[in-house]
């Protein structure tokens, strides 16, 4: 399979103002393959935006490099910036000019002119469903619509490579629906090869052909949603809301004990002193292999025991699992 | 240089449809410099019209002892009456070679001049239109006295007074008085119409150059009669007569002294003004808009524009020029349409078209470029110093209306050794410099380029130097 994007020990460190520093990324390698989508996932902070940023040429490397297409973003930069299209993080476009005015701007510093720009930002008008309002000013639209916009701008020169910065945050579900259909698009109607970071779990596992699960600036596990997960083994994830009821440890230790299957057991009170905070309901957290088929002696353990179960649910295994089993911290924390 | 120029015009283009930014930048210095024109150019309420400056004048003058009196030529150069006859003399063809130069204007133009003798300071005590008491109503001080109080009490904007030996001070005759004297002409002003009271002193130069002049061209004729008729026919021309149309009013320019009011129209003091504060205003408000421009880079920063120039294939160099390019090029369209808007105001107060920038066009377009190298280049090296806009709105503020203070962009000048401390200076004195016609800016525009293109180039390299785009 041909390889779109090669790094190599690629490090970022920070100087902070009382002069220490701080390593962002530390020696990335990475191997994206040519009409892919690969999924960058981490927690916020974990170095994601200094990686994309350093392969797309907005930041210099302190170590190692990236490849483009074969060309060194240190010294090819022009030739590795012409195959790749940026959606950065946040709306980056000109609210005082409209959106066509935007697009015409950016396409003409990819050197795109005349009847092949204007074609082009029609095109993309039309992709991103904004060609009725493409006269109007970008501070005059919603924040889906910037979205989809700043998405626009990216696609507009054709790239090979598309750098997708968690491109999908702070908008309502139903544009985000939208770009993630449209990224999909992308690889499949297109052919481009996708680089796509989010810290959603859920984002990654549905566009993913690979996933690289990033933390404090190191990459720690690599390939496709069925290694990582295999990583972890098959247990399924249940847990059963017991509201404000006290359970105590040898409850947990008797289902450990009875129930086949169960690998481990743990109570997370409500409120403050739980896991979450947020948690309204204590919850019996319990893994067990094929877990469904556990579920009836479990629930009769706890109806023997007084404690009344509320809700039940049974995760089965995610990359939020693998995050959680390689950090032992949540995606979300 | 394409997307140089796709850069630069994006600046101009987003600037120039940001209708507060233009209200700043074009609106704001245009009303600031009309108000002052208006208030202190002789259009607004508390003056007269430049073209109708009432003054007095008093004229004690007695004949010289070739017969006739210098101080009635003078006082018929400003007072309207028989302009008399002239004969064909050489003195006139040599006075009118004397007077070839630029086109300058008539003074009747600019004054509503009356002879103010005993019998008319007499006729406004008794009309109790002045307020004047004397003990000796038929004196020289009576006369003068009542002037003085018509001045104070606003009915002259200012009194001319000629002495009792004008003529014997300014005559030049080689044979009988071979030196010109101080003439002893007082004009005594109103200060409460200064620009007007500037132009009477002006005017009141100018006729004594004017009769400098005609004495030059006298004592050329002199000899020329004398060796043409002999000195024995001297005694028989009438002096007067014959040098008349030396001073007379078809002739009568203030054509000598182009620091007075040479060159000048009817509303001369408006435009001048408006030429003074406008151009200083026109760069005092070009200093924002250079410094806000190149500061923009930092909010392109923040809204994630610069970076997507960045990470496309555009050189940063070409990026910084093209931002940069887009400053000079806004800062020289301001400049532009600042000149344009500022002589249709200075036309517009005087009821006709009235270019006020003088018609020298290729030294006036050199000098716009000037100064928009100068404003730019200093609005990079500030915003190539702050570390933030929030730092550069405090920094430009302060070093701006330093700038304009010293440069006179309020309408009033400080001394020039602290003034060539500021490029509004150098470039409002070469505005007004042109717009009097004179054409010497070289050393205006040596100061404008250099020290913008040193600025220039120290900002591009600070900004390189210091700024960080992710």
């Amino acid at each position: 399979m041909q390889s779109m994007v090669v790094t190599h020990d690629l490090t970022k460190t920070f100087r902070r103002p009382d002069g220490s520093e701080v390593q962002a990324v530390k020696g990335v390698e990475l191997e994206i393959h040519k009409g892919e989508i690969f999924s960058l996932l981490g927690p916020n902070g974990a170095g994601k935006t200094t990686t994309i940023s350093m392969m797309s040429g907005l930041l210099e490397p302190t170590q190692g490099d990236a490849l483009i297409g074969g060309h060194s973003i240190s010294k090819q930069p022009l030739q590795a910036k012409r195959l790749i299209g940026v959606v950065p993080q946040d709306i980056a476009l000109y609210p005082s000019l409209n959106a066509r005015q935007n697009l015409e701007f950016f396409g003409k510093m990819y050197d795109l002119r005349g009847n092949d720009l204007s074609g082009r930002v029609e095109e993309v008008l039309s992709f991103i469903g904004l060609t009725d309002r493409q006269k109007d000013k970008v501070d005059t639209f919603s924040g889906g619509m910037k979205r989809r916009l700043n998405v626009g701008v990216g696609l507009l020169h054709r790239p090979e490579l598309v750098f997708m910065d968690e491109p999908t945050v702070g908008i309502d579900p139903q544009s985000r629906r939208r770009i993630l259909d449209t990224v999909k698009q992308l690889r499949d109607e297109q052919g481009m090869t996708v680089l796509y970071t989010t810290h959603l779990m859920e984002e990654a596992q549905e566009l993913s052909d690979r996933v690289g699960i990033i933390d404090h600036g190191e990459v720690i596990a690599l390939g496709t949603q069925g290694d990582l997960i295999q990583q972890v083994g098959e247990e399924d994830q249940l847990v059963f809301a017991v509201g404000d009821q006290a359970v105590d440890s040898g409850l947990l230790q008797q289902i450990r004990d009875q129930v086949p299957g169960v690998t481990r057991t743990s109570y997370d009170p409500p409120g403050p002193g739980g896991e979450s905070v947020t948690n309204t309901s204590g919850l019996i957290l319990i893994q067990a292999k094929r877990g469904r088929k556990a579920l009836p002696d479990i629930l009769q353990i706890t109806n023997r025991a007084g404690v009344e179960i509320q809700s039940v649910e049974v995760r089965e295994p995610d990359l939020e699992a693998v995050f959680l089993n390689l950090t032992g911290r949540a995606l979300r924390d | 240089m394409r997307k140089i120029l796709t850069i630069a015009w994006k600046e101009i283009y987003t600037t120039f449809t940001d209708r507060n930014l233009v209200l700043i930048m074009v609106a704001s210095p245009l009303v600031l410099s009309t108000i002052v024109a208006l208030a202190f150019g002789g259009l607004g309420s508390g003056d007269v019209p430049i073209a109708d400056i009432p003054i007095a004048v008093v004229n004690h003058d007695q004949p010289g002892q070739l017969g006739f009196s210098y101080g009635s030529i003078y006082t018929s150069l400003l007072v309207p009456g028989d302009q008399g006859s002239t004969i064909e003399l050489p003195a006139c063809q040599l006075f009118e070679q004397a007077q070839s130069g630029p086109p300058s204007v008539t003074l009747f133009g600019f004054t509503e001049a009356v002879e103010f003798d005993e019998a008319l300071a007499n006729s406004l005590v008794a009309s109790g239109e002045l307020e004047f008491q004397q003990l000796a109503p038929s004196s020289q001080a009576f006369v003068d006295g009542a002037a003085r109080a018509a001045v104070e009490q606003g009915i002259y904007t200012a009194a001319l007074i000629i002495p009792e030996d004008f003529t014997q001070r300014i005559s030049y005759l080689p044979m009988i008085h071979p030196r010109l004297e101080q003439t002893g002409i007082s004009v005594y002003a109103n200060s409460g119409s200064p620009i007007s009271s500037q132009v009477v002193r002006s005017i009141a130069e100018g006729i004594t150059n004017q009769i400098a002049a005609g004495n030059i061209a006298m004592a050329s004729s002199f000899e020329e009669l004398q060796a043409s008729y002999g000195p024995a026919t001297l005694g028989q021309v009438d002096f007067e007569s014959a040098f008349s149309c030396a001073f007379s009013r078809a002739g009568n320019t203030v054509g000598l002294d182009p620091q007075t009011i040479e060159g000048s129209s009817d509303g001369g003091a408006t435009r001048g003004i408006l030429v003074f504060v406008g151009s200083a205003q026109a760069m005092f408000f070009a200093l924002f808009t250079a410094q806000f421009g190149v500061l923009g880079l930092h909010n392109e920063r923040r809204q994630g524009t610069l970076q997507r120039m960045v990470v496309s294939p555009t050189p940063r160099s070409a990026i910084l020029a093209g931002n940069l390019g887009g400053v000079f090029l806004t800062v020289l369209f301001q400049l532009l349409v600042l000149i344009l808007a500022l002589t249709l105001v200075g036309s517009l107060l005087q009821g006709k078209f009235d270019f006020i920038w003088g018609d020298n066009l290729p030294l006036l377009a050199g000098l716009l470029l000037s100064v928009a190298l100068a404003v730019s280049g200093f609005g990079i090296l500030l915003a190539a110093i702050v570390r933030s806009p929030e730092q550069g709105n405090i920094l430009a503020p302060i070093t701006n209306m330093a700038m304009g203070v010293l440069g006179g962009a309020f309408g009033f000048t400080l001394p020039k050794i602290a003034g060539v401390f500021s490029l509004v200076y150098w470039g409002r004195e070469a505005f007004e410099k042109l717009a009097g016609g004179d054409s010497d800016i070289g050393l205006n525009l040596l100061v404008l380029v250099v020290q913008g293109g040193l600025m220039y180039l120290l900002g591009v390299w600070l900004f390189n130097r210091r700024f960080e785009v992710a």
